[in-house]
């Protein structure tokens, strides 16, 4: 069986591979990172180790270990393909199935970059401490390695297993939150100056999964007996906690997958008497308002798209709370940051709608109305974002000029990058994932349209409001307060121009080649 | 109609107006590569004709049926519908036809109600109509229990069923549904295969693709049989079959394909079933 199962992962997992661009791209990106982090925790531990600094290996350990589990996490259907639900129709164990399941975890590109990185911080490791520790370095690191991979399954595990959309749904607003936590978590650790007190850190987590194998190797070099010990015993019953757990979860898979989760509610406000249906409050009855209104309820219904609903307010949260632990200079980066980014939201309409846009199609709706409406919905999260934190920037601003001025050039950013985003979204639509598809499994983001898509929106968004910045730089730094006025006037009128400009080719281009754009899109990635 | 006794089955030469019919192609031609999907079909559909289009898997139906729709460019040849040119009127063509495509999803993230709302606004009714529609649509399919849920959450028929029910919302002269009863239950198939038949006695015309045969030779009145890109046979129904079931002529201009003797013949053999596993479990020791 374990011989049948590794073939089948093998197997799988290069016809993955073969002619993916996609695939390759993500791999290619996950190791890049994965050895800079590597040689900068390498070194970290070196000096660490140099200096017989106590916890220095528990924490560049556990902070490897955690990576792993978010690489785990973010890209769950990536290149395992050993699917427990899949075998659920035959007369197999988990029992059966855990050892191909646990060797299948080094036959995949994080599984090989665990083991490297193993190897990395033993050899490391090995050169610092004493000569006598280096079978416990071997051992326990072994170990950690087998935590590592271990604690990556079963988070796999536990956030998939279910066939419910509704399920489906909820795992992904839950992964997107705690995933947004995370990154603004880091940041604020980050200007913290956490990263310097790794050692610290692993002081604490040497008593979790995450650092007991290497706080065992620490205490063992420097002659802790009792707490080598205890940590040791401690690392294994972790392991065989997690073989435990995972065999129930592989247990759970092949018992009746299609039962878990829960059932489609009815919407709660969609058949109500009196109220109106589909359209939003203040939308009037239209085709436009039929489209945008359709949007952007998609935003909050459609897993794909929800975590931009989650990004731009957290986005906001860090810049602010940077202004007050960094620079007050920090708002104004996170003011322009969020007008360029908002752009990104609205790169893919078409992709996005995907074979549901054979409705608009058939229906005979105008180009200009196809176009511009969904668009307006798609730029909508993020302009409301920036209003709030224009208005937060103005408010906390000592210097009320600067802010003002820094707003303009914000907003005329914003408008340019919305300009980009509807040229992208018109000349260069690529297919998605289903709606539904986590954002961290769906796998369109790697395609070279997709790389232009995010490249244009946020290298060209800029250039219209070029002549702003400088004229409004120039007069800042002048004290002319008619350069002043005039660069606020220009931050809008120049990117309004261009969005014009760009509507109208955008509303031609739709005219012209609708059939061509559905053609492009009209198959969601699987 | 087409010579049914015309082996190549695509006529050279259709005298028709197209702008005359209620869904005509001419040379209607579709290749991807080397590879050409529908090769210069001409078909013409009259005016409240219920019309099968029939073929096995891979045939060409649905491609055809895309490229009539406006949904896809053909590389070649043109469509009408109702009279006017799918590629240069083509909001006119598309107010005359609603549309049940097989295969491509629609926002189902929207409540059936919502679906229908929504399609209403596309195709410029007003909201009254539009809200008076859906609810009897919605009863008349027997969709309202699930009006408030979710199409993603719907059963295979259930969507079948808002589908036709989104084609049907703005009254059109043309009705083009793809495979409208496949994974429909037997009452609900007899619901709208009742609601297709008024629609067409009413002047409307309705061109259903099918794999279902009984279902073309009941409810049809004339079929074309589409393989490999053209069509094979097209007329009226009698006319087609003359005097043979529909599935008998359809096996006939597709080729059959029949089980070799003594193939699978271990199948349901219990001995044999038992001997295989035995074996297995010997060579696990």
């Amino acid at each position: 069986m374990t011989k049948t199962l590794l073939k089948l992962q093998l197997t799988l997992w290069g016809r993955t591979i073969k002619g993916n661009k996609a695939a390759i791209v993500m791999m290619s990106l996950i190791s890049f990172y994965a050895l800079m982090g590597l040689f900068g925790f390498g070194i970290f531990l070196a000096l660490g180790l140099g200096q017989d600094h106590m916890g220095i290996l528990a924490g560049v350990v556990s902070v490897g270990m955690v990576a792993y589990c978010i690489a785990a996490f973010m890209w769950p259907s990536g290149e395992g393909q050993l699917d427990p639900t899949a075998f659920s129709t035959m007369p197999l164990s988990a029992k059966q199935l855990l050892p191909g399941f646990a060797i299948g975890t080094l036959l995949q590109s994080r599984g090989i970059i665990a083991v490297i990185c193993t190897v990395a911080t033993s050899i490391i490791a090995a050169v610092f401490l004493p000569v006598g520790s280096w079978p416990m370095i071997v051992f326990m690191m072994a170990v950690s390695l087998v935590t590592t991979l271990l604690l990556g399954e079963l988070l796999g595990a536990l956030t998939s297993g279910s066939s419910s959309r509704v399920s489906n749904d909820r795992r992904t607003v839950l992964t997107s939150v705690v995933f947004m936590v995370f990154v603004v978590g880091y940041n604020m650790l980050i200007g913290a100056d956490g990263m310097s007190r790794i050692d610290a850190i692993g002081a604490y987590t040497k008593w979790t999964p995450f650092g007991a194998g290497a706080g065992a190797i620490e205490a063992f070099a420097v002659g802790l007996w009792g707490e080598a010990g205890l940590l040791t015993l401690l690392a294994f019953v972790y392991v065989a906690a997690g073989f435990w757990l995972w065999s129930q979860l592989i247990n759970r898979a092949l018992t009746a997958p299609l039962d878990q989760g829960g059932q489609g509610q009815s919407a709660k406000d969609s058949a109500g008497e009196g109220k109106k249906v589909l359209f939003l409050p203040g939308i009037p009855w239209s085709v436009g308002g039929a489209i945008f209104s359709r949007s952007l309820r998609y935003m909050f219904r459609d897993s794909r798209l929800l975590g931009s609903m989650i990004v731009f307010p957290l986005l906001g949260v860090l810049f602010i709370f940077q202004s007050f632990t960094v620079e007050f200079f920090m708002i104004y980066v996170g003011l322009i940051m969020m007008a360029v980014f908002a752009g990104s939201v609205a790169t893919n309409d078409f992709g996005y709608d995907g074979p549901s846009l054979w409705l608009n199609i058939v229906a005979g709706v105008k180009a200009r109305t196809l176009l511009m409406p969904r668009h307006w919905a798609s730029m909508l999260p993020g302009s409301v974002s920036i209003v709030v934190f224009m208005i937060i920037t103005i408010v906390l601003a000592e210097n009320k000029t600067t802010a003002v001025l820094i707003c303009f050039i914000g907003l005329g950013i914003f408008i340019s990058s919305a300009a980009v985003a509807l040229l992208v979204t018109t000349f260069n639509p690529y297919p998605t994932s289903k709606p539904g598809t986590s954002p961290w499994g769906d796998r369109s983001g790697y395609s070279g349209a997709a790389f232009v898509g995010a490249f244009a929106a946020l290298l060209l968004g800029w250039i219209p409001t070029i002549p702003t910045i400088a004229l409004g730089i120039f007069g800042l730094v002048t004290d002319q307060m008619w350069m002043i006025i005039l660069a606020e006037v220009l931050a809008i009128i120049l990117p309004v121009a261009v969005y014009i400009g760009v509507a109208k080719v955008c509303i031609r281009k739709v005219e012209k080649d609708l059939p061509e754009i559905f053609d492009k899109v009209k198959t969601h990635v699987k | 109609m087409t010579d049914p006794e015309n082996s190549q089955g695509t006529p050279q030469i259709c005298p028709t107006d197209p702008t005359t019919q209620a869904l005509a192609v001419r040379g209607l031609t579709k290749s991807y590569g080397d590879a050409t999907v529908v090769n210069n079909i001409n078909l013409d559909i009259p005016k409240g004709a219920i019309y099968g289009i029939v073929g096995p898997n891979g045939a060409g139906k649905t491609t055809m049926l895309s490229m009539a729709t406006g949904l896809l460019r053909p590389n070649k040849g043109t469509a009408w519908i109702s009279g006017f040119n799918v590629w240069e009127e083509p909001n006119d063509a598309k107010r005359s036809m609603g549309l049940l495509a097989d295969g491509l999803p629609i926002f189902d993230r929207l409540t059936g109600k919502e679906l229908l709302t929504y399609v209403g606004a596309l195709r410029e009714l007003d909201e009254g109509i539009v809200d008076q529609r859906s609810e009897e649509l919605l009863e008349a399919l027997g969709l309202k229990e699930a009006a408030g849920k979710r199409v993603v959450d719907y059963s295979a028929g259930m969507t079948k069923k808002i589908l036709l029910a989104q084609a049907l919302i703005h009254n059109p002269k043309v009705l083009i549904l793809d495979e409208p009863l496949e994974a429909v239950d037997p009452v609900s198939g007899r619901l709208i295969q009742q609601i297709l038949k008024n629609f067409a006695q009413t002047g409307g015309t309705v061109v259903l693709s099918s794999h279902v045969m009984e279902l073309v030779e009941g409810l049809c009145d004339h079929v074309a049989i589409i393989n490999r890109g053209v069509v094979e046979i097209a007329g009226h129904v009698d006319e087609v079959r003359r005097g043979r079931s529909l599935t008998d002529v359809f096996v006939d201009a597709v080729g059959g394909a029949a089980l070799q003797e003594g193939s699978l013949s271990w199948l349901g053999a219990s001995e044999g079933h038992s001997e295989g596993q035995n074996q297995n479990e010997d060579r696990a020791e």
